[in-house]
């Protein structure tokens, strides 16, 4: 029997926790357009992908905007489908 | 009349002198169907975020208009058909116009493009007395003007505000990337 080492004693909770704030509902002067993918990039992981709501912490509301915006850029070759989002 | 915004991207390798009769036809266009036109606006060269026919440039240029469905399909249509638009997207604004409201508008981009040229003129003359590459640099201002704009006056109001979900994000954004990407594995 291989010898299994002990596991890490789950966290109970993150020692650095703090509550996730929608950025948009806490600045009502950022608009989510689709044509700011300087502005976008952030809610994309490097591979391209959306970040989902429970790590972002953004509103439904504006994750529903987002991810439009998202798409809408990527159609348009502003945002990568896949890969890394190179600047301007 | 309903309001529209078209991005098109142009070969970048046509060239100024390419691109003006393609512009040309699709204004003809827009008012043969009496649309409006109410912005062109020109991005320029721009990296795309991956190729378009074997091609990593492209030219933007944004049409913001106001017209019918008609209208839109049609100009679809010779997009299609022309190899020199790489990609189009036509996104609708708003589904009824104020034809008055959209006269003002129009009337107040002008006086704005006009107020910007005044100023690049008057730059490019100090420019031109200071030193003689300023020629050089004024081709590249005008170009850029619209997204400088956009770009610059965002970040500088959220920037405090992102470096601070920045500084506690990154553990947590991480540790789920890689959950999500070692889902993808399995």
């Amino acid at each position: 029997m291989a010898f299994r080492p002990p596991r890490r004693q789950p966290a109970f909770k993150r020692k650095y926790y703090r509550r996730k704030v929608c950025r948009f509902c806490a600045d009502s002067s950022l608009i989510i357009d689709y044509k700011d993918p300087g502005q976008l990039k952030f809610y994309i992981t490097e591979r391209g992908r959306i970040i989902p709501r429970r790590i972002s912490g953004t509103c439904a509301t504006h994750q529903r905007q987002l991810t439009g915006a998202i798409k809408r850029a990527r159609s348009i070759a502003l945002l990568p489908f896949v890969g890394k989002y190179q600047g301007r | 009349m309903r309001r529209y915004e078209t991005i098109v991207i142009i070969d970048p390798d046509l060239g100024e002198e390419g691109r003006a009769p393609l512009f040309e036809q699709v204004k003809d266009q827009i008012n043969q169907y009496n649309g409006r036109l109410v912005k062109f606006d020109e991005w320029g060269n721009r990296k795309l975020a991956y190729k378009i026919k074997k091609k990593p440039r492209g030219h933007y240029v944004r049409l913001d208009y106001c017209g019918t469905s008609e209208l839109v399909n049609e100009m679809e249509r010779r997009f299609k058909i022309n190899d020199a638009f790489l990609k189009f997207m036509t996104v609708l604004l708003d589904k009824e116009v104020d034809s008055e409201a959209i006269e003002t508008e129009i009337a107040e981009e002008e006086r704005k493009t006009a107020e910007a040229r005044e100023k690049a003129a008057l730059a490019a003359k100090e420019e031109q007395s200071e030193n003689v590459e300023a020629p050089e640099e004024n081709a590249t201002v005008p170009t850029d003007q619209p997204l400088s704009e956009i770009e610059a006056g965002e970040p500088l109001t959220d920037e405090p505000e992102s470096e601070a979900t920045e500084n506690i994000e990154p553990e947590i954004v991480e540790t789920s990337i890689d959950e999500l990407e070692s889902d993808k594995k399995e």
